[in-house]
């Protein structure tokens, strides 16, 4: 949870996420029963004697059964988690990157545009800081601005007017830019 | 004029961040691997003695192996989803607090910038994809700050000094194009 705000991984998501994590499981274990109940089915036919080495063997050769029929599970449990890790992480992957490529941006100077993650992605109080902080550091540029171009429209008067709301304005920018360490 | 919405389709890229995605889909098939291995061994040994146990035994009201071994089949069965299931919950509420500690971190550092701290630094703890973020995030609040810095001292030499009027013109617009690489 972040602190003061909605959570940055929504219970939803980690409720989606678990339930199909044990979606794959159970279908891996079920497959994994699939083949181990198709092996060990094999009606017994035939004489006593007959029956009696059918238990042996399959005794003799559970072994390289259950070896293949566990990487059967393996291959497929695995797979399939693999695909839920690519495609649901990428809920939290994707607003990642995507700020990464913001900030890249920010530092080599570009023009930053406000930040809005899509529909299901985590992470969303980033977005809501970053675009705070960009947001407040823009009120006060224009502020400053406005501040130095009201100065400047009082210099239409006299020389020393102009001088001294140039000097207001700046110490007034400094005063507010004094908070900032 | 080219038409937006006649554009082709661009596929969505899902594997981002390989260390996030991939390490995350590799602790699994590991813990998968594991488990299965485990469950292997633990078949052999059990399911073997039973059914060498059943041939010594000569008794065969049976059809089939199954009937005898379904029980105990499905029990390792049973123990094998729900030993896996809760180790891959572990890995994952792991992830997830890993996630939430390293940007939350980089939030923290975002909201404190709003109040003017630009220099405490993110130090997200965890996976490197939360530290090299949130060294991404101190860069971006570095590279401000060292702007709104230059723009203050600016501003104090112009205020205090009185440097001659077509020098401090000048020196009046710089600071103007100056405030105005803040947030571009």
């Amino acid at each position: 949870m972040s602190r003061g705000g909605a959570p940055l991984m929504d219970r939803a998501f980690k409720a989606w996420f678990l339930v199909r994590l044990a979606i794959n499981f159970a279908v891996g274990v079920a497959a994994l029963h699939l083949i181990l109940h198709f092996v060990l089915s094999r009606p017994l036919t035939g004489e006593y004697a007959d029956v009696f080495y059918a238990f042996r063997d399959l005794a003799r050769y559970l072994r390289p059964i259950l070896t293949a029929s566990v990487l059967a599970y393996v291959l497929l449990a695995s797979g399939s988690t693999a695909a839920l890790c690519v495609y649901g992480l990428h809920k939290v992957a994707g607003p990642l990157y995507r700020m990464e490529l913001l900030l890249e941006g920010y530092l080599e100077g570009n023009p930053t545009r406000h930040v809005s993650f899509r529909h299901g992605d985590q992470l969303g109080p980033l977005a809501e800081a970053f675009n705070g902080w960009v947001g407040t550091l823009r009120q006060n540029r224009q502020r400053w601005l406005s501040r130095m171009e009201e100065a400047d429209r009082l210099c239409l008067q006299d020389e020393t007017t102009c001088r001294a709301e140039m000097q207001k304005a700046l110490r007034e920018i400094e005063a507010e830019l004094s908070r900032y360490r | 004029m080219k038409n937006l919405y006649r554009q082709p389709f661009l596929r969505k890229i899902y594997y981002l961040e390989p260390r996030y995605q991939g390490e995350t889909a590799l602790a699994f098939a590991v813990l998968i691997a594991l488990g299965g291995t485990v469950f292997g061994w633990l078949v052999d040994r059990d399911l073997g003695e039973a059914l060498r146990e059943i041939s010594r035994s000569g008794h065969y009201p049976m059809n089939n192996a199954y009937e005898s071994v379904r029980e105990l089949l499905a029990w390792r069965l049973a123990a094998l989803f729900a030993g896996v299931f809760l180790a891959g919950t572990a890995i994952f509420l792991f992830l997830v607090r890993a996630t939430i500690r390293g940007v939350g971190r980089a939030v923290d550092a975002l909201r404190a910038s709003v109040e003017g701290d630009l220099s405490t630094p993110t130090r997200a703890p965890g996976l490197v994809e939360f530290v090299r973020f949130g060294d991404q995030v101190d860069a971006a609040r570095g590279k401000t700050l060292t702007l709104l810095q230059e723009i203050r001292e600016e501003a104090a030499f112009l205020a205090s000094e009185y440097p001659p009027q077509e020098e401090f013109r000048v020196r009046w617009d710089g600071l103007k194009q100056k405030i105005r690489e803040v947030a571009p």
